[in-house]
């Protein structure tokens, strides 16, 4: 059976033409004897196709088992370990939240996306592994041409043997698999064209891929914009976002009431809720009596409220002014992002610790961080007053306070005893200085 | 179904049993002694006081119907399913289930007596003045109180008794006249026999187990216990098998490594889902905290049970997890048979992980390795136990329907 | 009906017969490889729709236009077109969620949890119920979406850098389910279409028009039935049942616990997962037996999807129902043993408060009615079980409805009660997404093979061959169990 071994010129050369030959079994019982002998003849270059898996055909054929179940092994670990790590890092580290008094790391928590990420991981490798390792999309065998080939996917069993095999001789491999017990046996021709992909499904894919090239390629136009050239129009607002409601703001005119007032005024009568309540003192609300802004700070000045305002100041103002409230390279988070966007209409926030703001009296920042400042007409930086109550804005300024003489520090600051003052004075908060230097000290760290 | 190859089968078996008779005739008696002297010195080694023992005494008992109502689930399964693959195993488990259940209720006497004694009794409700004690359990005496309480055991031993012996006597019955009636019959009782089996098993689980601490409860504790009962039935049913075809009792060429794949298969796939149940009632207590829960958990992490709930972990879940899952080690009876030794250890160590620490005992690594060799003495009692009926009845189906399917049976 | 002249009326064969000697056959008929193809193929080959196919899908497309014109709607409103209110924050959308989710899970049991099981019956109907989880997990995910408010922000749920230096918290069960019903989709569609490139091939090879060709060519991605192919694919398939079948348990148990992780009575409670999973595939096997039913009629199937098909189904209904009854008994005797009075409390409300009639449409739907299938002419008749499974679905639905309204409307503090009544939207949604699950649902009758042909050559007798080595003794045996 195996003794055309020498015949790589004169077949081939008679009929050059043939790429392989076919074999037509009748049933899968006939295929499984016939591979069982076909493998043990030494054929390399050869296959079965039959419409359904066959039990026992790929040990009849000597396959060699699949890598398979070692790469799907291998993506389930990644997984595994990838999904243990992610929420590591995520929760233990990145981004940690106090939730329901779990640790950040909380391992049981993690047990149902490690497991789902096992899965999916080994699931994708298992079917593109399958895929790709059997060649596929495939458009061409060596059997396609064969008559036989149409029926291969519904009721053909066929077993096909390359040309290309040192074994392969039109005549005498085909009376070879008649005796095998093949019922038809045809010859292949070489497939009319080339297996390359029709031109079009080529044309069409290449205007599929120029029309995907579209739209990120618009969303790359509309974002030119850099710190030279910003951009000039807002952005679209597609979603609304609750930003637009239909409701009354302050001050605002409303036709249903007499006086056109939204806002309406108290009822006669109306007395506070705290019964101690007392009026606060002078300059506490606005930051200054009469037109002169206060110099000494309207409530008590100690410890606990420096570390209030060092706090408040890190909520709401450290984002703009940053950790020191010096301009420049040292700005908060959301001015730096504007700056490196180049957005139009952004006014970089000014330096606390400057010479400018170092002379303001306190009241007059007290005054800034309620009204905000105006600047053409826009505000460059919004009021505080809804969202900081009176207190904290006070805080807020000595802790400003606290930075400005960490930045410019007194003469008595360097020394080992430095005396500490016993009254809020215009210029300095009269606390601990060790205290506010390890707070810069800590904050510059950032 | 040939008569030609029935024959041939059973000539196969007839040889196959008498060659070994004589081989195998004192293994029966080896193991049930054997198992006796294992329990005595794993008392002896445990030490300590009455109340310990009986405490290891009921270790011992769960670990013993665990395994009797493993094996019992599967022949219903197959009943269930009109599985024919596993024909050739059912006898072994037929045995498991069918002649133990006298043993099992003999032994409930101990722990039934000492409800009646004040201080030995296991169960703290059955002391006089726990109520008094605890008056928001209160509402429990209608549940929790001795004569209800050995009403429901006597009915799932009951329950038990007759299910095991209804399908070894009805199958045992087939060997004579094989008419495919008793398959038929066994059929029909099964979805009857799978109620009845949730029920007692539930009721075993919150009686026996759960309500060692009454104030404990967890809706899915019977489930857990479930799933620990098909992990020691399937454990001991391969080793029962491997041991018998070890001594000839049971013909290789009706039990092959097919079935043991299958066997292996089953097991691996009930390990999993022990695991996930454990996995689920852990995590929704822990991620409760709430401390009527809590307080299951909590002394089952301090101490030296911190490291028997981590050696649960890793010796009930993971290890045979990732172990059992190539099919070379399924298809070995080594491995496989270490495998069965090892989750049968560890399902001993679950119960003991379940009942011992509701005393705050301090638990020394001598007594835990006496409680040990209890389990296994109870192993080898119930193996000298189902040996000796391999030798009594045919060891395998011999006249059922479907047995020529599961000689033939192999893995895809 | 439109579709007379091309379906003769087949009639019904009963092959469930209990006979321990003999495996009845699972393809009735004179069938070989040819004509199981033949059967299955003719339905997407036939040139134009029949009228019935016609009205059925612009029911149905109607429906799901009606659903995405009013997730639009909600879009641009806002979730207070909805009856959600303040104690019972999840309403309809989140009993749609778990409803549709549990559906999604009987198809993937059918084929990978059988399939390790060598249930050999399943190769009838896995396409189907494949097909049909998929379906479902579609309906499933855009109800979490868009219950989420600002649904343009959903991709937040995913962990991936960012600038505002937020990651997702982990330790949430709601994430938990962003991955499981994620995970589970890209399976059930893996699965799914990994299963169904060699019946596109024979589609591919079996069509005459150039468009058909073309597009079921393209996604049998050239598949020629190689027995290297073969070799690998059915390598690539068993480890995807083999992944999938925890994958099932897990994904619902991680709905569950959406639920039973939080403190609220009637939520937090052990069971929830294994219960929650049981009723997953109660659900889900009733929901592939109310298509199944009509489809095996219309489309001609009946020689493939037997009675003892329908049969096995109908016991795994009955057995899921018992699971299910199991877990609502053993949650009210835990709820009075642990003593608990909110756990206590809300049984109570359940059976006896202002939702009692969903409560007792529940036990009735779900535990009573399918003791029916105790009787075999109830799991053999498929006017009968296809009622019953009518009734399952709408108990199913109830159950999340229960579970979800019933506890949140009742919370541990009586000054925040309220009552949840859903509005008119509510109910149009719920309709809408049946639209959806039928519109797709009817493309895939239409248009793609809707039984594995290839798996179901291989349970025919001529299939089988005797494979073992020549040394090894009793040849004849094995033709004998497949005739």
């Amino acid at each position: 059976m195996s003794k055309n071994s020498d015949n790589s010129t004169e077949p081939n050369s008679l009929q050059p033409q043939y790429v392989g030959i076919v074999a037509r079994f009748a049933s899968p019982g006939d295929l499984l004897t016939a591979a069982r002998q076909i493998a043990a003849a030494g054929y390399r270059y050869w296959d079965c196709h039959t419409p359904f898996p066959i039990h026992g055909l790929d040990r009849a054929m000597k396959i060699r088992p699949t890598i398979l179940p070692w790469l799907v092994a291998g993506a389930g670990a990644t997984g595994a370990l990838g999904a243990l790590v992610l929420q590591w890092w995520a929760n233990g580290v990145a981004y940690p939240l106090i939730i329901s008094g779990k640790p950040f790391f909380s391992l049981p928590a993690n047990v149902p996306i490690i497991f789902e990420l096992t899965v999916l991981f080994a699931a994708l490798t298992a079917f593109l592994g399958a895929i790709l390792l059997n060649g596929l999309p495939r458009l061409l065998y060596p059997a396609s041409t064969a008559a036989s080939f149409a029926r291969v996917t519904t009721d053909a069993f066929l077993v096909s043997i390359e040309a290309k095999d040192p074994q392969f001789h039109p005549e005498r491999t085909a009376e070879w698999l008649r005796n095998l017990g093949a019922e038809s046996v045809e010859l292949c021709p070489a497939p009319e064209g080339d297996d390359a992909i029709p031109a079009v499904i080529k044309r069409g894919l290449l205007v599929l891929a120029v029309l995907a090239l579209l739209p990120p390629l618009f969303i790359a136009l509309a974002r030119q914009h850099t710190a030279e050239t910003p951009q000039e129009k807002p952005r679209i607002h597609i979603i609304k976002d609750m930003d637009f409601q239909p409701k009354y703001q302050t001050q605002a005119v409303s036709s249903l009431f007499a006086d056109r007032r939204a806002m309406r005024p108290r009822v006669p009568g109306t007395v506070p809720f705290d019964p101690h309540w007392q009026p606060p003192p002078d300059g506490f609300l606005t930051g200054k009596v009469g037109n002169e802004y206060l110099t000494e700070f309207p409530i008590p000045v100690n410890e606990d409220v420096m570390r209030r305002g060092r706090e408040r100041y890190d909520i709401y103002c450290a984002t703009c002014h940053g950790w020191t409230g010096e301009a420049g390279q040292y700005d908060g988070m959301t001015s730096r992002r504007a700056r490196a966007r180049g957005e139009a209409t952004w006014v970089p926030p000014a330096s606390l610790t400057g010479q400018a703001v170092r002379e303001q009296p306190v009241g007059k920042i007290f005054e800034t961080i309620t009204q905000g400042v105006v600047r053409e007409g826009l505000y460059s930086m919004p009021p505080y007053a809804v969202q900081i109550p009176p207190e904290d804005r006070w805080a807020i300024v000595l802790y400003v306070r606290a930075l400005q003489r960490a930045r410019a520090p007194y003469p008595e600051d360097f020394q080992d005893s430095a005396p500490s003052a016993g009254t809020a004075t215009a210029s300095a908060a009269p606390v601990n200085e060790g205290h506010i230097k390890g707070n810069l000290a800590g904050d510059m760290r950032h | 179904m040939q008569a030609t190859e029935l024959t041939d089968i059973n000539s196969a078996v007839q040889s196959s049993m008498n060659s070994s008779t004589t081989g195998a005739s004192r293994a029966p008696q080896v193991c049930t002694i054997g198992g006796v002297i294992a329990i005595i010195l794993g008392f002896v080694l445990s030490g300590g006081s009455f109340a310990g023992w009986m405490q290891d005494y009921l270790v011992h008992y769960t670990f013993l119907v665990s395994i009797m109502l493993g094996a019992l689930f599967f022949v219903f399964l197959q009943h269930l399913t009109r599985a024919g693959w596993s024909v050739t195993v059912r006898r072994t488990a037929e045995l498991m289930a069918g002649a133990t259940p006298t043993l099992v209720a003999v032994a409930l006497l101990p722990i039934a007596i000492t409800l009646f004694i004040n201080g030995l009794n296991l169960y703290p409700w059955a002391a006089g003045d726990f109520f008094l004690h605890h008056p928001e359990l209160r509402h429990k005496t209608v549940y929790l109180n001795i004569p209800f309480f050995l009403l429901r055991a006597a009915f799932c031993l009951a329950v038990w008794w007759w299910l095991g012996r209804f399908y070894l006597t009805r199958s045992v019955a087939q060997d004579t006249d094989g008419d495919p009636g008793w398959t038929r019959m066994m059929e029909k009782w099964s979805p009857a026999a799978a109620l009845l089996f949730t029920a007692t098993v539930t009721l075993a689980a919150l009686d026996w187990v759960m309500s060692l601490s009454p104030a404990w409860y967890s809706t899915i504790f019977p489930v857990y216990i479930f799933s620990g009962c098909v992990v020691g039935g399937l454990a001991g049913l391969i080793l029962i098998l491997l041991i018998a075809q070890r001594l000839g009792l049971i013909s290789r060429r009706v039990v092959t490594v097919e079935h043991y794949h299958d066997l292996g298969k089953l097991l691996f796939g009930f390990v999993i889902f022990w695991g996930y149940i454990a996995f689920s009632q852990y995590m929704l207590i822990w991620y409760g905290n709430i401390p009527e829960e809590s307080q299951f958990y909590l002394p089952r992490q301090q101490g030296i049970w911190l490291f028997i709930s981590l050696g649960l972990i890793f010796g009930h879940l993971l290890i045979p997890l990732v172990g059992m899952m190539p099919r070379a080690i399924k298809r070995n009876s080594w491995t496989l048979g270490f495998f069965a030794v090892w989750l049968l250890g560890f399902h001993w160590l679950d119960l003991y992980w379940l009942i011992k620490p509701n005393w705050h005992a301090a638990v020394s690594p001598l007594s835990l390795v006496g409680g040990i060799l209890g389990g296994a003495g109870v192993f080898g009692i119930m193996t000298g136990i189902v040996l000796r009926g391999l030798t009594r009845y045919a060891p395998i189906p011999v006249r059922d329907p479907r047995l020529d399917e599961a000689i033939h049976h192999e893995v895809a | 009906m439109g579709s007379a002249s091309t379906i003769s009326r087949q009639p019904e064969v009963d092959n469930t017969m209990s006979d321990p000697t003999s495996r009845p056959p699972l393809v009735l008929g004179q069938h070989d490889f040819a004509t199981v193809t033949e059967t299955v193929a003719r339905i997407p080959e036939r040139p134009g729709t029949t009228l019935a196919w016609k009205l059925s899908f612009a029911v149905a497309a109607s429906l799901a236009t009606m659903f995405v014109v009013l997730t639009g709607y909600l879009f641009v409103t806002g979730i207070g077109i909805w009856g959600n209110n303040s104690p019972v924050f999840w309403g309809f959308p989140i009993v749609n969620f778990v409803f549709w989710v549990g559906i999604g899970h009987a198809g993937t049991l059918i084929s990978a949890i059988l399939f390790l099981f060598r249930q050999h019956w399943r190769t009838s109907i896995n396409r189907f119920a494949e097909a049909m989880t998929v379906f479902a997990v579609v309906c499933a995910g855009i109800f979490p979406a868009i219950h989420v408010g600002r649904v343009w922000y959903v991709y937040w749920l995913l962990p991936y850098p960012n600038p505002m230096g937020m990651w997702p918290n982990f330790r949430s069960p709601l994430l938990w389910d962003v991955f499981a019903v994620g995970t589970y989709m890209t399976v059930s569609v893996l699965f799914w279409y990994l299963g169904m490139i060699p019946d596109l091939a024979t589609l591919r090879d079996r069509a005459t028009r150039p468009l058909p060709r073309l597009l079921y060519g393209l996604f049998s991605l050239g598949w020629s039935g190689s027995a290297r192919h073969w070799h690998r694919f059915e390598k690539a398939y068993l480890f995807l049942a083999a992944l999938a079948t925890p994958l099932v348990l897990s994904v619902h148990s991680v709905v569950s616990f959406d639920f039973a992780v939080s403190l609220i009575p009637g939520w937090h409670t052990t069971i929830f997962p294994p219960y929650f999973v049981a009723g997953a595939i109660f659900s889900g096997f009733a929901m592939v037996v109310t298509l199944m039913v009509p489809a095996r009629e219309f489309f001609g199937l009946k020689d493939l999807v037997t009675l003892r098909h329908l049969d096995n189904m109908n016991k795994f209904i009955l057995a899921t129902s018992f699971m299910v009854g199991y877990a609502y008994l053993i949650e009210v005797f835990m709820a009075w043993y642990s003593g608990n009075k909110y756990e206590l409390f809300t049984f109570i409300n359940r059976a006896l408060g202002p939702y009692a009639w969903a409560y007792w449409t529940m036990v009735i739907c779900n535990v009573a009615i399918p003791q029916l299938f105790w009787f075999k002419k109830c799991r053999t008749t498929p006017w009968i079980m296809w009622i019953i499974a009518i009734f399952v679905n709408i108990g199913m639905w109830f159950e999340r409805f229960v579970i979800i309204v019933t506890s949140l409307s009742r919370d541990f503090l009586p000054g925040s009660w309220a009552l949840y009544k859903p509005t008119l939207i509510d109910f149009l949604m719920l309709i809408g997404s049946f639209g959806i699950f039928f519109t797709l649902f009817l493309l895939f009758c239409r248009y793609l093979p809707m039984v594995a042909m290839a798996e179901v050559k291989t349970v025919l007798p001529q299939a089988q061959v005797h494979h073992r080595h020549a040394a090894e003794e009793h040849a004849p045996s094995e033709l004998e169990y497949a005739r």
